[in-house]
């Protein structure tokens, strides 16, 4: 029998295997909970959350599109205390890494939930969110300003003791810019890709599908587009990355992990069909035994030029 | 996640459909105002992407069968009609927390709006055991009311309906049915279909300081509570559609 070795490392942290849940898709991990055994997974990122309560965008907020979705949520969540006082003590309870995934208005707002973060030893990283395209004034604007992305990172680094994973936003001409930025920042991960800024008409009612307009396309739609960025990225900068972008099976996964990244994060999948996290890691491991290869370490980077 | 085998799928008017599922083994517990998350796409298939939320319409314990009725209005329910009989269905399911089934002797109304009457037949069937129930029914035409009329009569049930082009029953709205009945004489109300009649429905039930159930729809992203797609605006803060609801107390509601 063939022993697979399915652990990869993301900076200081080990994780047993490489896949993740994606933010905002799988909520606090208690939900997901009741449909698969959460501790097998790598690791779980939960909902983006911000200084204060959130409560969202007006409906709809999702609407579905050609092999992808628009979404437009609008970051609701529970705010830094609420997700203290709630979320954790139950999240505490699995034992699986568990990354914060963070968003804000400003630098102040990153370094204040940061800081309330930090003295969390359960908590093992947090995902720093300068792409979400749903909030006004805010959140992808800082993700398509590299200087920003460097000064968030870091202000974030100064203050936080765990692992800093910052994760980029799509909609920007040079993600490599971005990436640099983030690294010169002294984030120890990245985190690619966050949703592509789009929109659907209803065609009957003459007007966008979505309550809020525009709203960030998931699913396999972006994958190529996702896979690129990774691609690029991994061959520009030395940390880690996390990919992410319509992975749905096994071997899209692979194919992120060929691009360069050392774990992947799944979230429309995990929708769709939550077993698919399980399955995935399954498929992996299917294909190293079918392949003879032992590490998944033999796969990172292994299409990279 | 179940995968269950499709007993049959009838055309029952012209964009009714009628499906009859084997009920999984594992699955006893199925309560009135349930939802099964429906994959219509097929294996390996991400093209339409998400699930389809349809309500339980009837289950019968005994020959082992749950009933979906859906109505064709866009790509997945067309695919949704072309399932043959013997094919096998996916989803993720029985959904949501379901009506309040625990009254005897009661003086209740049921008031559906379209297809919103669907997930009503199966709680009418229990509670009309032990309960006097009152049925309105609103649609467009006769055409989407013959079958209710049928299965609602059936149970016992009085039924009362209305359609926009009076080709069955009252020539109006639901609402209006609602104003004819004496409302003040119910001790319950439940009622699933389009925002504005649920609105109309709650402004009398404040009016007359009535109790009941709202069943609400919303857009879905998983239906399982991952996503956060699904929420509507209540007195207690935003909630899931699909994880507190699709049922909420009828005051509790806030329509915008
Ligand atoms: C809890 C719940 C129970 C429901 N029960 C029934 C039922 O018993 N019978 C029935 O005929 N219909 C029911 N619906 C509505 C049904 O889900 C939609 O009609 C169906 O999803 C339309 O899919 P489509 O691909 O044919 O339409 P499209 O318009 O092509 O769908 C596009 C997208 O919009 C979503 N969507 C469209 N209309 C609705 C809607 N009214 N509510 C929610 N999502 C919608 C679809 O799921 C899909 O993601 C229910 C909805 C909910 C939320
Ligand atoms: C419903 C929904 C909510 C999301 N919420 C967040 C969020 O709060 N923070 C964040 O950084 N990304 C969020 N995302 C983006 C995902 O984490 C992920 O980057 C993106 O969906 C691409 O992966 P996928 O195609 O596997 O879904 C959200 C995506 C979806 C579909
Ligand atoms: S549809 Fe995802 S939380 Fe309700």
């Amino acid at each position: 029998m063939l022993e697979i070795d399915l652990s990869t490392k993301l900076a200081s942290l080990e994780l047993k295997n490489p896949v993740i849940t994606a933010s905002g898709t799988c909520g606090f991990g208690e939900e997901l909970n009741e449909y698969i055994d959460i501790e097998k997974l790598g690791a779980l990122t939960v909902k983006g959350i911000t200084v204060k309560a959130w409560s969202g965008n007006k409906q709809p907020r999702i609407a579905e599109t050609p092999s992808g979705i628009l979404n437009s949520i609008g970051l609701e969540n529970p705010g830094i205390t609420g997700f203290i006082d709630e979320k954790l003590p139950v999240l505490a309870n699995y034992r699986l890494p568990v990354f914060v995934n963070i968003s804000g208005h400003s630098i102040d707002d990153f370094v204040f939930l940061a800081e309330k973060l930090a003295p969390y030893p359960e908590i093992s990283g947090i995902e720093v969110n300068v792409s979400c395209p749903n909030i006004e004034g805010g959140g992808m604007a800082f993700g398509t300003d590299s200087s920003l992305v460097y000064q968030v990172t870091r202000e974030v680094r100064k203050v936080y003791p765990g692992i800093v994973i910052l994760k980029l936003s799509p909609n920007v001409t040079d993600i490599v810019e971005m990436a640099q930025a983030a690294e010169e920042g002294g984030a120890d991960v990245i985190s690619l890709i966050n949703t592509l800024l789009g929109m659907k008409i209803d065609i009957k009612r003459r007007k966008p599908e979505l309550g809020n307009i525009f709203g960030g396309l998931s699913g396999p739609a972006i994958k190529p587009v996702a896979v690129r960025m990774v691609y690029q990225v991994a061959s520009k900068v030395k940390i880690p990355i996390i990919g992410m972008g319509g992975i749905m099976s096994g071997s899209d996964a692979i194919e992120f992990l060929m691009a360069g990244a050392s774990a992947v994060a799944v979230g429309t999948a995990a929708m769709v069909n939550p077993v698919l996290l399980l399955k995935i890691i399954d498929e992996i491991r299917d294909f190293m035994k079918d392949n003879k290869i032992t590490k998944l370490s033999e796969i990172i980077g292994q299409a990279l030029l | 996640m179940n995968e269950s085998r499709i007993k049959s799928n009838i055309q029952i008017s012209e964009n009714y459909f009628l499906m009859e599922i084997e009920s999984p083994d594992d699955i006893k517990d199925i309560k009135p105002g349930h939802f099964l998350n429906l994959r219509v796409n097929s294996i390996n298939s991400t093209d339409p992407l998400l699930r389809r939320p349809i309500s339980i319409h009837d289950y019968n314990p005994e020959s082992g069968s749950v009933f979906l009725l859906y109505k064709r209005v866009g790509r997945g329910t067309e695919i949704l009609s072309t399932y043959k009989k013997d094919d096998k269905i996916n989803f993720l399911g029985p959904l949501g927390n379901g009506f309040t089934v625990d009254f005897k002797k009661k003086k209740i109304l049921l008031m559906g709006g379209g297809m919103g009457a669907a997930p009503l037949y199966y709680l009418c069937r229990v509670l009309s055991r032990e309960n006097r129930l009152t049925v309105l029914l609103g649609a467009n035409d006769k055409d989407e009311l013959v079958y209710f009329l049928e299965i609602f009569k059936n149970t016992g049930a009085e039924v009362h309906s209305a359609s926009i082009d009076g080709s069955c029953g009252h020539k109006g709205n639901v609402i209006d049915l609602c104003l004819m009945e004496n409302i003040y004489d119910y001790d319950y109300i439940y009622s699933c279909g389009p925002v504005p009649m649920l609105k109309e429905l709650q402004k009398l039930a404040f009016e007359k300081d009535l109790k009941g159930e709202f069943s609400l729809e919303e857009r879905m992203g998983c239906g399982i509570g991952l996503c956060l797609s699904c929420v509507c605006k209540t007195v207690k803060g935003n909630q899931r559609v699909c994880k507190e609801g699709p049922v909420f107390p009828l005051e509790e509601v806030i329509f915008e």
